[in-house]
């Protein structure tokens, strides 16, 4: 051994803390080398000096001091009580991360329970916004779907999903309307007396319900005209920016149709009413119709005969209402009763609140966009087929996400395992 | 007659103050000394004592027997200023002024004083403290766990939750500064007479 490891040993070998052989080595070593003899020498010098330090003299105010705070404190038997009964492990930090980590382990299995891929999805929600809930889930599907549909067929002129398609998406927008517009019934019934008291219809009561009636029973019919026939119009009218405002990803989306609907010259308006062919759709453009009120003299003067079809298909008392209106007024009233009819579809607009549904509103865009180009339906398989493969795409992340909460749970017991092996292995 | 400590001890648990008061008194000032020699200054020697009494008067009906009540108190005492020196490692925040003024200065400043001037100016046994103090929170704790208290090495491994060997190296490293310094003052360890009180 060199002097180095020798001088490492010198204090333990004070102590006599050495294993024999290191203590032979030592005393060894120390007989043939001076430096590390005098280093002995001046360490023993060092530890003798600190043993024989002696008592200092306490402050003379201490014994008085700590009496009086020991009358301050508690009383010795209370505390003795409280320790005794203060388990040895509660002093410990074990129970408290272990803690932390169930907290932090119930909390993710919560939030994966609770989400649309766990088991709970089903509870612990009311019935309206868990159908709204599942209902967003499957219009960001066709969002995707209709975004995917929507650059080639624009490019090519063709290409509409089947009608069943359109009309499921329908319905869950009529759906989703629905829900939004349970909470919003007074204002919306403040709304349609004034409007319609504008246009001079002389039932208030039925017209004031438009809430319920028009988002709930007329709207499927509606919805079927909205999507079928002029989206174009129908976009123009429900897109206003403060009252959709659908998002950053959806603005594009809705400012050409907008654009395109507050042409003054109403082109545009025209174009896409040319497109209406109230034969092929089961239900007539009200909607549509009503959502460009200045537009043209041709959109205007087609209102009445939509709103008559829509009056036998629907069966809707509001429906039913408005038409009678729209059809008993005179010619010059056609316009104002436009007016009347379009503040209720701008009611409906607002009702898809964009923030809440922002898919539903670019899928309707989007998809006017598409019908207004053309109402050819023989494109829709190949619509279906882009469709199907974003879907595919969608589920695939969709699978991917569901092993993101299993694994960060897996992590988390890892972590509560790892600290419980140390506790334990610590205890002995 | 004077009580054992065992008899005390009973009188404390039945709630009987003045037992507890003759009790401290024979081991206050050893109590003290020790919180002394850890932080190094009188104030916070005092309140570190008194709040190790404190803590043996509260928790005294845990105190089963099993080893001598000097023994259990010394390990009270140890505790608390382990505590407070490991709580003032970890802040680390005391600044040079403050050192300073606690009396804390590094021993290198004190030694580049004139020897007779400083010896003069204090004890020597606040000398040897002095040097003492200079020493990190970590080596001054081994070194008065085991020089001072008189500790075994399992013992200052159980105090310290480390290893024996973390012990072996802490204490030897320790030991040798406090070796280093003192040999710049030759006068204190050549060793004066030690002024007990």
């Amino acid at each position: 051994m060199n002097c180095s490891q020798i001088q490492e040993m010198l204090s333990a070998y004070i102590d006599d803390f050495l294993d024999d052989f290191e203590k032979a080595e030592v005393e060894k070593h120390i007989q043939t080398c001076a430096i590390c003899q005098q280093e002995l020498i001046d360490l023993r010098h060092t530890v003798s000096l600190l043993r024989s330090l002696g008592e200092v003299c306490i402050p003379e105010d201490f014994h008085k001091q700590l009496m009086e705070r020991i009358d301050k404190g508690p009383p010795a038997d209370m505390v003795n009580k409280h320790k005794a009964v203060k388990p040895r492990y509660m002093k410990s930090g074990i129970w408290m991360q272990i803690a932390a980590a169930v907290l932090i382990m119930g909390i993710g299995v919560g939030a994966w329970a609770y989400s649309e891929n766990g088991p709970l999805h089903s509870y612990g929600i009311s019935s309206a916004p868990r159908e709204k809930f599942q209902e967003r889930v499957a219009l960001k599907e066709k969002s995707i779907s209709t975004a995917e549909q929507n650059k080639p067929t624009d490019s090519s002129g063709g290409g509409i999903t089947s009608d069943t398609a359109r009309t499921d998406e329908n319905i869950r927008m009529e759906d989703q309307s629905n829900y939004l517009m349970e909470g919003k019934n007074g204002q919306e019934q403040g709304d349609s007396n004034v409007e319609n008291d504008n246009v001079g219809q002389p039932l208030p009561n039925q017209v004031a319900e438009p809430a319920e009636v028009l988002l709930g029973r007329a709207a499927p019919a509606s919805r079927k005209v909205q999507d079928k026939v002029m989206p174009g119009q129908q976009s123009a009218g429900q897109v206003e920016p403060s009252q959709t405002n659908p998002g950053p990803d959806l603005g594009e989306d809705i400012a050409q149709p907008f654009a395109a609907a507050d042409l003054p010259d109403g082109s545009k308006s025209r174009e896409q009413a040319d497109v209406v062919d109230p034969e092929n759709v089961s239900s007539p453009p009200l909607v549509s119709a009503l959502k460009a009120p200045a537009a043209t003299g041709e959109v205007e003067e087609g209102i009445p005969e939509i709103a008559s079809q829509e009056q036998v298909e629907l069966n809707s008392e509001t429906t039913r209402d408005e038409i009678t209106a729209s059809q008993s007024g005179e010619a010059g009233k056609n316009e104002v009763l436009n007016e009347g009819s379009t503040g209720s579809i701008e009611k409906r607009t607002e009702l898809v609140e964009p923030d809440v549904i922002p898919d539903s509103v670019s899928q309707k865009v989007e998809k006017s966009d598409i019908q207004a180009a053309t109402a050819d339906k023989s494109a829709a398989p190949m619509s279906e087929a882009g469709s199907d493969s974003v879907k595919s795409q969608g589920s695939s992340v969709r699978s991917q996400s569901k092993w993101l909460i299993p694994s960060v749970l897996a992590i988390l017991l890892l972590f509560l395992a790892e600290v419980a092996f140390k506790h334990f292995r610590k205890r002995q | 007659m004077t009580d054992s400590d065992e008899a005390l001890i009973e009188q404390i648990k039945n709630g009987d103050l003045n037992a507890f008061e003759q009790l401290i008194a024979r081991y206050e000032t050893r109590v003290y000394t020790i919180a002394y020699r850890y932080v190094g200054n009188h104030s916070d020697a005092s309140d570190l004592a008194q709040e190790a009494l404190i803590r043996v008067y509260r928790s005294i009906g845990a105190f089963r027997g099993d080893s001598a009540f000097l023994t259990w108190l010394y390990r009270v005492v140890t505790n608390v200023c382990k505590d407070e020196l490991r709580r003032r490692a970890r802040q680390n925040t005391i600044s040079m002024d403050e050192m300073l003024e606690r009396g804390q200065a590094p021993a290198v400043q004190t030694a580049e004083k004139p020897p007779e001037e400083a010896v003069l100016r204090k004890e020597w046994q606040e000398e040897v403290q002095v040097i003492l103090n200079s020493l990190s929170e970590e080596h001054r704790t081994v070194v008065v766990m085991r020089d001072i208290q008189g500790y075994s090495y399992e013992e200052i491994a159980g105090f310290l939750e480390c290893s024996l060997g973390t012990v072996k190296s802490r204490l030897n490293r320790a030991r040798n500064l406090l070796k280093e310094r003192l040999l710049s003052r030759k006068d204190l360890l050549l060793g004066r007479a030690c002024q007990t009180s």
